[in-house]
């Protein structure tokens, strides 16, 4: 039962931070929830199809279908996390601090939100998908279900309840620096899933490896002891990552960092006002 | 109403993140006509485990260090299981009734453990790169196979 409950909090785990991290980084933007949940909704929709797909997927491309499924879904999240960075940069602190009625949401926060909902949607398809193949195999072994499956719902509240702690702590910093934050945050997550994408393509044999092990930190902290998968799930913390882990992990940072401070101007440049700009509040009165 | 800077910017993000799905697309892409070119060339040397009643048959399985080689993890059992090593970097879920094959190594001379995550306490293994002896060992497996 606990090792059953230990399974299931760790993949929840790792959804239950994504959602935590992306709801308090939307804060004050209008009907993010429904996005946000609806994305977890067809997540477990999907996880329940994938699971069920399982031996198709694992035989497909040769042999590789499962890693360059896996690879594909992290990478999509990649770029809509950098995406969503890139936009809140430019837009996010003003939208929060003006968006009153729900008209205003639907005009200017829809495109990050759907985008949003695709990336929760991502996450608890690919967790989920785990946790229904483990669960369905128990069912379909004949072990005892039933200590099994409350063990499995065990996890599932307490990983539920670490993405709500999660959730809460940010929501406590002052909402002038959550959006950066958040920002970070997510910067982290996505170099993080980007180096599990490339994780999945040096085992597809599809990229170079270059060094099995660059560095092992396993006896300073393993990814198998509790902080470690935490780290793990929050900014893709890895004891012994190869060469391409890494270089994908530094690659996504510099090059979603770069998009943020250019395209995005998140650096505070000359003049810059954590209060409303003039112009944002002039085309908001003249709805 | 119009807005003007939002806008111009919005134009710059809906571009943006064309070109990073696009390239996230690609990669994709480019797998499905990879994978079949990875598999071309000179077979490597292969070693077996069998993931029998949730253990690992062998426990401990001797291969050869500074080369390329091939795993198969074969799942006898009825239950899934996910094959996982912490130190090969590897994850894969493996039905029931099914095997996986890993190309791996290089490997430097050492223990690389591996374990079946839905069944840990049970699903335990190690890979021991060595030199020599390993050779010896998979030319002998292999041409038993034959």
């Amino acid at each position: 039962m606990y090792s059953a409950g230990l399974i299931v909090f760790r993949e929840v785990l790792e959804a239950a931070l994504v959602i935590s991290i992306v709801l308090a980084g939307t804060r004050g933007i209008a009907g993010r929830g429904r996005f946000v949940w609806g994305g977890v909704g067809a997540g477990l929709l999907g996880a329940v199809v994938i699971a069920a797909l399982a031996g198709q997927i694992a035989t497909a491309a040769d042999g590789i279908g499962q890693e360059l499924l896996n690879a594909g879904i992290l990478f999509t999240a990649v770029a809509m996390l950098g995406w969503h960075n890139v936009w809140m940069s430019r837009h996010g602190r003003e939208i929060a601090q003006h968006m009153q009625s729900v008209g205003s949401a639907v005009n200017e926060g829809v495109k990050p939100l759907s985008v949003l909902a695709v990336v929760v949607g991502l996450a608890v398809l690919r967790e989920g998908a785990e946790v229904v193949l483990f669960l369905y195999g128990i069912a379909l072994g004949g072990v005892e279900a039933l200590p099994m499956f409350s063990g499995g719902l065990i996890g599932l509240a307490v990983g539920a309840t670490l993405g709500v702690a999660l959730y809460t702590g940010l929501l406590r910093i002052p909402m002038r620096h959550l959006f950066t934050v958040t920002s970070w945050m997510i910067l982290l997550l996505a170099a993080g899933m980007a180096a599990n994408g490339a994780k999945f393509l040096v085992q597809a044999d599809l990229l170079p490896a270059f060094g099995v092990a660059l560095w092992d930190t396993s006896a300073f902290l393993s990814e198998q002891s509790h902080v470690g998968q935490i780290l793990h799930a929050l900014m893709g913390y890895t004891a012994r990552p190869s060469g391409m882990q890494v270089i994908a992990y530094l690659a996504t940072l510099a090059t979603i960092g770069l998009l943020m401070v250019t395209i995005g101007g998140a650096l505070p440049r000359r003049g810059t006002r954590t209060t409303p700009s003039p112009s944002a509040v002039r085309l908001q009165g003249t709805d | 109403m119009s807005c003007s800077f939002m806008a111009r910017s919005d134009v710059v993000g809906v571009r943006v993140r064309r070109l990073l799905l696009g390239a996230g697309a690609l990669l994709c892409g480019l797998g499905f006509v990879a994978a079949p070119a990875a598999a071309a060339g000179e077979p490597l040397p292969s070693f077996t485990v069998v993931i029998e009643n949730h253990r690992f048959v062998p426990e401990e399985i001797a291969v050869p260090a500074g080369e390329r080689f091939t795993l198969v993890v074969q799942n006898k059992d009825r239950m899934i299981e996910e094959f996982e090593s912490h130190e090969l970097n590897l994850e894969k879920f493996i039905p029931g009734g099914t095997e996986a094959r890993f190309t791996l190594g290089p490997l430097e001379a050492g223990v690389y453990g591996f374990f079946g995550e839905f069944h840990p306490k049970t699903a335990q293994g190690r890979l021991i790169a060595g030199d020599v002896q390993a050779e010896a060992q998979s030319e002998a497996s292999t041409s038993a196979t034959d």
